[in-house]
C-alpha cells in the first residue's frame, strides 16, 4: 500500500518539476537567439525592456502556456473518454469533434473568404459544438449498448463532415487549400495573452470536475454493470464526461487546430507505469501531455531554421512510432 | 449501524415481476421473498432466467410489470447510490483492460458512500486493508487486477462488496469459472460475511451445502422453493434440468445440524 503511494507521489513530483522546468527551458528556444540566462534575466529583472525580453514575454511564453494546456487538455480528454468507453482507442479525434471544426473553418473561408484571425478561431468553434451535439443527440438517447453507438456515431459523424469539407476544398481557389490544410495541421503560433484565457477556464475547470467523479470513472472501468451496482448512473455519466472532454477538444481545435495522437497515446504511456485510478494518475496524465506538447512546439520551431514544422506533423510522426512499439513490446511482454 | 429488520417481514420481496426483450418475455410474474440473514440460492438450466432476474434486483433491468421491494420500499424509488449503500454485487466476469491496481479496484466500494470531493480518511483506509486481510489479497494489493488470477478477481470483487458495507449480498455465478478448490473458498468467505445473500450457481452440489433455502428458475418461472434437502429431488433434476440423477446424503452435516443432500448424475443419454 505505502509502495504504491511512494511511487504515485514520485510519478507527481516527477513530472510537475519535469512540467515547470520545460515550460521555463522552452522559452530560450526560437528564431531569435536567446539563452537559458537571457529568460532568467528577463524573469529577475522585469522592468527592462530589452529586445529579447519582449519576445520571450510576449511572443514565446503565450506561445509555451498554450502549447502546454493544449497537451494538458487533450491528454486528460482522452485519458476521460478511453475510460468512459472502455476502449483504449478513444481520443478526442475519433468523435468527429475536429472534423466539425475543419467544416466551420472551410465553410467560413468558402462563403467569407475570411482566411485569419479571430473569426476563424469562432468558426472551428461553432462547427465541432455542432458535432458534439449531433453527437450526444444520438448517443444520449441510446439507452442500450451506449458505448458502441457513441463510437459508431462519432466515426460516421467524421466521415460526414469531411466530405463536406472535401466538396467544399474542391470547389475553393489553390491559395484557400493551402490555408485550410496548414489549419488543420495545427500550430501555436496563433497565441496571444488576450485570448488565452479561454482554454485556461475551460480545461482547469473541466479537470476539476473530472478529478472530482474519479471514483464514478474507476467504476466505469469494470463495466457498466458493475457501475450501476456501485450506485453510478452510468447513462447520464457518460453523456456528462463527454461533453466536458467535447468542450475542451472544441476550445483547443479553435485555437491551435488539429493536433492530433496526444490525446490517444499519453494516457497510454502513463499507464504504463502507475495505476490510473488515484488523482496522482490523472493529474500526472496532464502534466505528462502539457509537456510533451511544449517540446513538439520547441521541435516545430527549432527543427528546420527561419521556417515553423506544423504541430500536427510531429505529434502524428511520433505518435505511430509509439504506437508500433508499444504494439511490439506487447506482443513480447506477454 | 444497520437497521436490524425484523425477522417476519422480508429484507427482498419481489412481487409480480415481469420482464423482457422487445415482445419478448423472459421473466413471468415472478414472486419471491429473501429474508435477513439466510443465505439463498438461485439455480435453473441455461437460458432460465437467472440473470436477468438478478439483473432486476440490482436495478440493471427496470421491470415491465410488478415491483422489487427492499425493507418495504420500491427499489426504483430509492436514488442509486442511496441502493448502493444497501446492496452489493458480485458479478461473474469483470472486464479491465486499464490497470487498475487491485486495491483500487477494492476501494471501489467506497464509492456510494463518498461524496463527490471528499477524499479517503484513514478510517477509510482501515476498512479497504481490513476487507483486502479478510480475502487474504494482502500480498496483492499494490498488483494490478488484471494481473490476478480467477479466483483472485473474486475475492478481490468481495473485498470490494465488503467494503460497500451491504444488507444484501447478490452474487450471479460468481465461481463458474473457477476451479474446485476456489469454488468452495469463495462461496465460504461469502458465507462467512454474515450478510444475506442471493447467489445464482451452477454447480448444484455447491448450492446444497452452502444455501440455506434454493429457489429453482425455468422458463422464466419459479418452480420450487425450499431448504435444499426439500428441493433438489430426483424428480425435480429431471423435470427442470433434465437429467437422470441419484439423491443421496453427503457424508457431511451442515452447521445447523441439517443434512445435505447430495446428487450423482447417470450418463448415457443417447
Amino acid at each position: 500500500m505505502s509502495a504504491v503511494n511512494h511511487r504515485h507521489s514520485l510519478a507527481l513530483f516527477i513530472s510537475a518539476a519535469a512540467a515547470l522546468f520545460s515550460l521555463f527551458a522552452a522559452l530560450s528556444f526560437g528564431a531569435a537567439e536567446t539563452s537559458l540566462q537571457d529568460v532568467l534575466n528577463s524573469f529577475l529583472l522585469s522592468n527592462e525592456a530589452s529586445f529579447n525580453t519582449r519576445i520571450i514575454f510576449e511572443l514565446r511564453m503565450p506561445r509555451t502556456l498554450l502549447a502546454f494546456l493544449a497537451g494538458s487538455g487533450l491528454a486528460i480528454a482522452g485519458l476521460i473518454l478511453q475510460t468512459v468507453t472502455r476502449n483504449p482507442l478513444a481520443d478526442p479525434y475519433l468523435f468527429g469533434i475536429s472534423s466539425g471544426a475543419s467544416f466551420g473553418v472551410v465553410l467560413l473561408m468558402a462563403l467569407a473568404g475570411i482566411s485569419a484571425g479571430f473569426m476563424l478561431s469562432a468558426a472551428a468553434l461553432l462547427g465541432s459544438l455542432l458535432a458534439m451535439s449531433l453527437l450526444i443527440l444520438i448517443a444520449g438517447r441510446q439507452q442500450s449498448a451506449q458505448v458502441e453507438s457513441m463510437l459508431l456515431a462519432g466515426v460516421a459523424l467524421s466521415f460526414l463532415f469531411s466530405a463536406f469539407t472535401s466538396l467544399l476544398l474542391y470547389w475553393s481557389d489553390p491559395q484557400a487549400v493551402a490555408a485550410i490544410l496548414f489549419w488543420t495541421l495545427g500550430s501555436f503560433s496563433r497565441a496571444q495573452w488576450a485570448t488565452l484565457w479561454l482554454p485556461l477556464l475551460v480545461i482547469t475547470l473541466c479537470t476539476f470536475v473530472m478529478l472530482s467523479f474519479r471514483r464514478q470513472l474507476n467504476a466505469m472501468l469494470l463495466g457498466d454493470e458493475s457501475a450501476i451496482t456501485l450506485g453510478v448512473r452510468v447513462q447520464r455519466f457518460r453523456v456528462l464526461m463527454l461533453v466536458l472532454s467535447s468542450l475542451i477538444t472544441a476550445v483547443l481545435v479553435a485555437m491551435c487546430g488539429g493536433i492530433g495522437f496526444v490525446g490517444l497515446m499519453v494516457p497510454h504511456i502513463v499507464r504504463f507505469f502507475i495505476s490510473q485510478g488515484t488523482i496522482a494518475g490523472l493529474l500526472v496524465t496532464s502534466l505528462v501531455g502539457g509537456t510533451f506538447m511544449v517540446w513538439v512546439d520547441v521541435l516545430s520551431r527549432s527543427l528546420l531554421k527561419n521556417q515553423e514544422l506544423p504541430v500536427g506533423v510531429i505529434t502524428a510522426a511520433i505518435g505511430s512510432v509509439f504506437f508500433l512499439s508499444l504494439l511490439f513490446f506487447r506482443k513480447r511482454r506477454v | 449501524m444497520h437497521t436490524q429488520t425484523p425477522l417476519n417481514i422480508p429484507l427482498l420481496n419481489v412481487k409480480n415481476v415481469s420482464w423482457g426483450i422487445g415482445n419478448k418475455t423472459i421473466l413471468k410474474k415472478i414472486n419471491l421473498k429473501i429474508t435477513t440473514g439466510k443465505f439463498v440460492g438461485l439455480i435453473g438450466p441455461n437460458g432460465a432466467g437467472k440473470s436477468s432476474l438478478l439483473r432486476c434486483l440490482y436495478r440493471f433491468n427496470k421491470p415491465s410489470d410488478g415491483v422489487v421491494e427492499f425493507n418495504n420500499t420500491d427499489i426504483w424509488q430509492l436514488k442509486s447510490d442511496e441502493y448502493a449503500k444497501k446492496v452489493a454485487v458480485v458479478l461473474q466476469e469483470t472486464p479491465s483492460q486499464f490497470n487498475l491496481s487491485v486495491f483500487d479496484v477494492i476501494a471501489l466500494g467506497l464509492t456510494p458512500h463518498k461524496s463527490l470531493f471528499s477524499s479517503v480518511t484513514n478510517i477509510d483506509k482501515q476498512k479497504i486493508t481490513q476487507a483486502i486481510n479478510t480475502v487474504g489479497l494482502a500480498d496483492h494489493s499494490d498488483q494490478s487486477f488484471e494481473s490476478l488470477s480467477g479466483g483472485e478477481k473474486q475475492r478481490a470483487l468481495i473485498a470490494r462488496a465488503i467494503v460497500q458495507q451491504p444488507q444484501l449480498l447478490i452474487m450471479d455465478e460468481p465461481t463458474s469459472h473457477l476451479d474446485v478448490k476456489y469454488q468452495i473458498q469463495v462461496m465460504e468467505l461469502a458465507k462467512s460475511l454474515g450478510v444475506t445473500v442471493f447467489a445464482s450457481f451452477h454447480d448444484l452440489n455447491l448450492a446444497s451445502a452452502m444455501c440455506d433455502e434454493l429457489v429453482v428458475i425455468k422458463n422464466g418461472e419459479i418452480t420450487h422453493t425450499g431448504t435444499p434437502s426439500e428441493v433438489l429431488t430426483e424428480n425435480m433434476l429431471g423435470d427442470v434440468f433434465g437429467v437422470c440423477a441419484q439423491v443421496n446424503n453427503h457424508p457431511q452435516i451442515s452447521k445447523s445440524g441439517n443434512s445435505i443432500p447430495h446428487i450423482t448424475y447417470f450418463y448415457g443419454y443417447e
